[in-house]
């Protein structure tokens, strides 16, 4: 399809559609290239077959009750949050303990103490990288739990 | 019965009850496009369940001035193609798939066009599909659509126009297979 066509496809759309605002071309524009042209002639005639087609239908209204679903589902990822604050805290804490007793012991044995930050640092980072909290609960396993209770 | 900005503020006031409201007001109409996009009325439940608690966390960030429904959807979208992405597709016919279509009136011929438009809808692709829903059933102007799927004007109209030209052509098919 060469561009002058599509263009002249998607405006004719879009004033089939009431959107002549949004139509590159105006009508008269339009109607004389569709008149010389029979491939816009045959595709624009298919469009309306399938626009007339669905203009007679709807969608089928569906029936579903999903509020008490989607209440467990707050209070399951609430938990989850709650269960992430608390463990971020104790990580915080812990981070700090050890690094009161490394800096305590640094200077009876610095080489060792060097090694265990370096070993430290990478878990640490590992799960930075991951954006896992390695203390909180497995958020996908505990939702689907509450779900099916 | 309280107004979605009513709802909306007593849930960003911590009000969970509130939120009821306005699960109850659009579930329907959620699971509707999430049927058209996934094919599996379970699913479809698991998505628009999963979009309505991701929506609740994201509240905070829900600016007054938008509507809730489209605000809405761009998380159900996203909840739907990430399902759909993990979950095999359905095969075209299978017991498993919904039907998606109603007819305007109670008429029999209509009621054989439904059929046939059914059976072409599914032979396109999710995104088809969902365009034509929301254009068509739900009666989208462009700019809305654009919106609502996160795409340029241009390329609503563009994919709009290839969408119907397939939907055209299934039908077509369908229609030569049955003679």
């Amino acid at each position: 399809m060469n561009p002058i066509c599509e263009q002249v496809r998607l405006s004719a759309m879009a004033h089939a559609d009431g959107e002549s605002e949004t139509a590159s071309l105006g009508l008269a524009e339009m109607e004389s290239h569709v008149a010389g042209c029979a491939e816009c002639r045959s595709a624009l005639a298919e469009m309306e077959v399938a626009t007339q087609l669905l203009a007679d239908h709807r969608l089928r209204p569906q029936t579903v009750q999903l509020a008490a679903r989607v209440h467990e589902g707050i209070a399951a990822a609430q938990s989850c949050r709650e269960a992430r604050r608390f463990s971020g805290l104790f990580v915080a804490l812990l981070t700090i303990l050890l690094a009161e007793r490394a800096i305590t012991l640094r200077s009876d044995a610095p080489t060792r103490w060097a090694s265990r930050g370096a070993v430290c640092l990478l878990v640490a980072g590992w799960f930075i990288c991951q954006r896992q909290n390695p203390f909180s609960l497995n958020e996908h396993l505990e939702f689907s739990r509450k779900i099916t209770l | 019965m309280m107004d979605d900005t009513e709802a909306i503020a007593q849930c960003q006031a911590g009000n969970p009850e509130a939120y009821r409201h306005l699960v109850e007001r659009y579930q329907a109409e959620a699971m509707g496009h999430a049927l058209a996009i996934l094919g599996h009325r379970q699913d479809a439940e698991d998505a628009v369940q999963t979009a309505f608690v991701k929506a609740w966390q994201g509240l905070d960030r829900f600016q007054a001035n938008r509507r809730f429904y489209p605000w809405f959807y761009t998380i159900l979208r996203n909840c739907c193609f990430k399902l759909a992405a993990r979950r095999p597709c359905i095969a075209e016919g299978s017991e498993e798939q919904l039907a998606l279509v109603a007819t305007a009136d109670d008429s029999d011929g209509l009621a054989e066009q439904a059929q046939i438009l059914e059976k072409a809808l599914w032979r396109l692709s999710a995104e088809e599909r969902e365009l034509i829903v929301l254009k068509h059933f739900d009666g989208l102007p462009y700019a809305e659509l654009a919106e609502r799927l996160g795409i340029p004007l241009g390329t609503v109209m563009s994919r709009l126009y290839h969408a119907r030209l397939q939907l055209r052509a299934a039908v077509a098919r369908l229609l030569k297979d049955q003679v």
